[in-house]
């Protein structure tokens, strides 16, 4: 390419990427929102903090409390099982109180309009701490008093979320019923009409609320599938007809009922967010200025390289739905950012050998991206196994973590191989091939 | 000074097992050193009710320094911020010195706020939290990975490449632990940095590996031994290597400096990582694989 048109391309790329990077930090309006990049990309209850809210044995509760490490494990699963990777569960008591309280903290989650909503965060709260055991009523009339089910351990095999509806527009609950007690709800159904009733301690599950019929057409097989409005809500109806309630029964506590919370690793001016990004801006700083000081011109490349790659990173980021930046997160993506330099130090030195072993510029570097393909795929296929495996067996924050490593490595690879090709041929041509602009020498000479 | 690696390979390994065993038995002996987001303590919750003349900021600095004046505490952790209006601090434990006390400090922070209509509340509570949950399944989830992992070293590279890229794994994986135990860095979320080491070693690892193959596969006038081959390789892997320590090694300065005092714990375990993943991965894929015919 010719050093003219090279250096326009050169020109148009970096003002593209530094008009991206100028947008990241800038908050402007979007229709009657507010937008901002950083933003958008929803944040764990780790980073951003959250709602905490107090629970304290109900007057009513029955149960002993043996063992509240017990409580809270049980709390764990029914929060996972939300959906909630970053949080706190806290037993805590003061001098004057015998059994301990629960504080939960759960990160805020956005609503549709991407504000906080308490609301959300409320309810499942609520869903997490809900006492009583989950019952089935039915019969022909409305609001059924007759308890169904009672012989059977385990009437519902399964509850599982089943994702957004495209054609009704509404979020899926599955829910598979175990043999025996479908063949006792599909007996007592009949032909007709018949109204059933679910309560999970005094409270009546929608849309089970003995008002509407059901019958065996709105089954298939032992599955019947339930439509909820929101992606909370089917997963609240989840939790609760999988889980059913807690053995001990905890009510909120009415002057502390809900308090906004900072990030439990920090809040103010170095908050974990601004920490990790500064971490990250470091860690390309080091390595344009280590390549350039080791290879000049490839330090350009590398710059430009790393802010694209960091650009496509973020637009990932904000395209993939259900990413939380947690800690976990940002580990991921300093590791993924450790990653690709790893991968530009591998075909820099590659490029170097091939220049030394004889070859002309060109075709140097054409094979040294063409040797450097295989380590760079095997780096994705075993970073991609782990984060696959984790992502299967783990609900914490390392979920967080594998999630955004196994984007960030992809990313990497593309970076890598593909972006990291067109920059060096667009600088060697604007530069008009010189081995020097890469540091390149040899014994002989090195002219093209 | 030739570059060897080999050579000294019975140094290392006796380096290596020494750091192993004399960790592995400080984990036995008393365990991990957790954070306080780990591990149970006691929490100082100060809080107003209104922010009228700054309030919660002054409440804040007087709390902080009759803290650091008047309480015994061996572990502090972070502070967290109450939107309205406070801070939450926790401990290991709450014991006040001779004539401190939770009114005294109440009494302060009212004189500082100087505020009628400002009402102070300071509440001392203990807290349990949950041990590691996740610690099996992660284990399940790397031992899987492993084996996946091996398969397709196996299929790509062959079997020696394979075997290779494992035990530097797991030796990193191992040498994480220990040294954790040795350095009794605070332990802040869960496993997930003896994951990473594990993941940067194999990775590395595999790089090098790749590397040895291609420098096998030339032809020279002077045929080459494994030997020689698995120190070339490990020579020409250096600035790599180096790119990669350094790289985390300033990342984990800036969390470090910082950040609060739970990401300080972050930074160091990330900075262990860093070595036990390099370290393992540069000194014993060339020892490992030479050793292996």
């Amino acid at each position: 390419m010719k050093k003219g048109k090279s250096i326009s391309l050169l020109t148009i790329i970096g003002l593209l990427i530094a008009a991206f990077l100028v947008l990241t930090f800038l908050t402007f309006p979007v229709g009657v929102k507010n937008f901002n990049v950083l933003g958008a990309i929803e944040k764990g209850h780790d980073v951003d903090g959250g709602y905490a809210f107090t629970y304290t044995l109900a007057k009513g509760n029955v149960e002993e409390v043996e063992d509240v490490n017990d409580v809270l494990e049980t709390i764990e699963k029914r929060v996972t099982a939300l959906g909630y990777t970053a949080y706190s569960i806290k037993a805590i008591k003061n001098a004057t109180l015998t059994d301990y309280d629960i504080r939960l903290e759960l990160g805020t989650k956005t609503n549709k309009y991407g504000n906080r909503d308490y609301d959300i965060v409320s309810e499942d709260a609520k869903a997490a701490m809900q006492y009583g055991e989950l019952k089935f009523f039915g019969g022909t009339e409305a609001n059924p008093e007759a308890e169904i089910f009672e012989n059977i351990d385990n009437p519902v095999k399964s509850v599982t979320y089943g994702g957004y509806s495209s054609s009704s527009g509404y979020y899926l609950v599955n829910i598979e019923f175990a043999s025996d007690a479908w063949s006792e709800l599909s007996t007592a159904m009949g032909e007709g009409q018949y109204y059933l009733k679910l309560t999970i301690g005094d409270e009546v599950l929608s849309p089970f609320t003995g008002n509407q019929t059901v019958s065996s057409g709105n089954f298939v097989g032992k599955t019947i599938t339930l439509q909820s409005g929101s992606e909370e809500s089917a997963r609240q109806q989840v939790l609760r007809m999988s889980y059913g309630g807690l053995a001990v029964e905890y009510e909120r506590v009415s002057t502390q009922s809900s308090i906004e919370v900072g990030s439990p690793l920090g809040s103010g001016l170095f908050d974990v967010y601004t920490v990790c990004g500064i971490a990250i801006a470091a860690i390309i700083v080091f390595a344009v200025v280590a390549l350039f000081v080791t290879n000049k011109g490839y330090g350009l490349v590398a710059l430009y390289l790393l802010l694209a790659y960091g650009i496509i990173y973020l637009a990932m980021l904000l395209a993939v739905p259900g990413i939380k930046l947690s800690l976990g997160a940002f580990i991921g993506i300093i590791l993924a950012t450790v990653l690709t330099v790893d991968g530009l130090v591998v075909i820099m030195k590659r490029i170097k050998e091939e220049f030394e072993n004889g070859k002309m510029l060109r075709p140097a570097v054409k094979t040294a991206f063409a040797r450097s393909l295989k380590p760079v795929l095997s780096t994705v296929a075993i970073t991609v196994i782990i984060c696959a495996l984790l992502l299967i067996f783990v609900k914490s924050i390392a979920f967080d973590f594998a999630v955004v490593l196994a984007i960030g490595i992809i990313i990497s690879a593309f970076s890598t191989l593909l972006l990291n090709k067109m920059f060096v041929g667009l600088f060697l041509g604007a530069s008009q091939n010189k081995p020097c602009f890469l540091n390149l020498t040899r014994e002989e000479s090195a002219e093209v | 000074m030739k570059f060897d690696i080999i050579k000294k390979w019975k140094l290392w390994v006796i380096a290596t097992l020494v750091i192993i065993v004399a960790g592995l038995a400080i984990f036995g002996f008393m365990g991990v050193n957790k954070t306080l987001d780990n591990s149970n303590g006691c929490e100082i919750q100060v809080s107003v009710d209104d922010n009228l003349a700054n309030a919660k900021l002054v409440a804040k600095d007087v709390a902080e320094a009759y803290f650091e004046e008047n309480l015994i505490a061996n572990k502090i952790g972070s502070v967290q911020e109450i939107t309205e209006y406070g801070y939450i601090y926790n401990f290991d434990k709450v014991e006040w010195k001779d004539g401190a006390s939770v009114e005294d400090l109440i009494s302060k922070i009212e004189t500082a706020i100087n505020n009628d209509k400002v009402n102070v509340t300071v509440e001392v509570r203990e807290f349990v939290v949950l041990a590691n949950s996740d610690l099996v399944n992660i284990i399940i989830a790397v031992a899987i990975a492993t084996v996946v992992a091996f398969i397709y070293l196996l299929i790509a590279e062959k079997k020696r490449a394979a075997f290779t890229a494992v035990i530097s794994a797991i030796i990193a994986l191992v040498l994480n632990v220990a040294l954790v135990a040795i350095a009794r860095v605070p332990v802040a979320i869960n496993t997930l940095f003896t994951v990473v080491a594990f993941l940067l070693a194999f990775v590395l690892s595999a790089g090098m590996l790749n590397r040895f193959k291609e420098n096998q596969k030339l032809v020279t006038a002077e045929k080459r031994e494994d030997y020689e081959i698995a120190n070339l390789g490990a020579k020409l892997s250096v600035m790599r290597f180096a790119f990669v320590f350094f790289a985390l090694l300033i990342a984990s300065v800036v969390i470090f400096v910082l950040g609060s005092v739970s990401m300080q714990a972050i930074a160091l375990q990330l900075l262990v990582a860093s070595v036990s993943a390099v370290f393992s991965a540069f000194v014993y894929t060339p020892i490992v694989w030479n050793a292996i015919k």
